[in-house]
């Protein structure tokens, strides 16, 4: 993508470097605005022409796989007031100790 | 009042309701799902990178045997009857992930089991310890259940 816009960029450079140098005197500065504009129509037409004529790589992005959830604090409710957390295998009460009777229930019968 | 503005009043009064009734859904599930007793980070750091040593059953067992253990040490009256215990941890590890392991790979294995048991202690004891009476409370309810086996005495 970078490279694409690079001679556009590199146009825009030229025009302005030419229109606006040091103190030349104004037909000078009029015939190097001039030059500068040629240059850049010329940059920008080989641009898009070389855009349109030429065979277009496209880029697929290589599928990166996501990162795992944070499983670690996920828990879900059998009943109201207990708290089971599968990556520990363990159940809590809500709001306090762990729970042995739904560890046994849920993930060890 | 007219149709169009009974309407529009009826419509707002819905959805102030609609979005009471999602905060109050909200405000619940973050209770019921937070602020229980359990030490996240301590339970993250001491077991969390064990997880293929066992069954999901198996090391639901042994939660509860390190509950069990870690009770004798917190709650008063309660005493580990060792030959239970000692069946327990048995059943707990039967069978070996791999029945092909080499006599090596075995005493690895048997070191994770027994790193993973102590450290789940460890982490239990320091629950218990933090809030006792709750600790002790589910304890009673644990020996109180039939459906759930326990190795006290």
């Amino acid at each position: 993508m970078t490279l694409r816009f690079a001679p556009i960029a590199a146009s825009f450079v030229l025009a302005l470097g030419f229109g606006f140098s040091g103190s030349a005197p104004a037909e000078a500065g009029k015939g190097a605005a001039i030059a500068g504009g040629i240059i850049a129509g010329a940059a920008i037409g080989a641009a898009i022409s070389s855009s349109v004529n030429q065979p277009r790589t496209v880029y697929v992005p290589v599928p990166v796989a996501a990162p795992p959830p944070q499983a670690w604090g996920q828990a879900f409710s059998p009943i109201p007031h207990i708290n089971c957390y599968p990556a520990q295998r363990a159940c809590y009460n809500a709001n306090g100790a762990y729970n042995g009777n739904w560890t046994y229930k849920i993930y060890a019968r | 009042m007219s149709a169009p503005s009974r309407g529009v009043r009826a419509l707002v009064c819905l959805t102030a309701a609609l979005i009471l009734i999602a905060g109050v859904s909200a405000g619940v599930l973050a209770e019921d799902q937070a602020d229980d007793n359990r030490l996240d980070e301590a339970w993250e750091d001491a077991v969390g990178d064990q997880e293929n040593i066992l069954t999901e059953q198996q090391f639901a067992m042994l939660n509860n045997l390190a509950f069990q253990a870690a009770v004798t040490k917190v709650c008063e009256g309660f005493e580990l009857d060792q030959a239970k215990f000692a069946k327990a941890i048995t059943d707990a590890t039967t069978p070996l992930p791999n029945p092909d392991m080499s006599e090596e790979d075995k005493k690895i294995w048997e070191t994770a089991v027994i790193m993973r048991l102590g450290a789940t202690y460890g982490v239990l004891l320091a629950e218990g310890n933090t809030r006792p009476e709750q600790f002790c409370a589910s304890a009673k309810e644990l020996k109180a259940d039939p459906d759930v086996p326990n190795v006290w005495q």
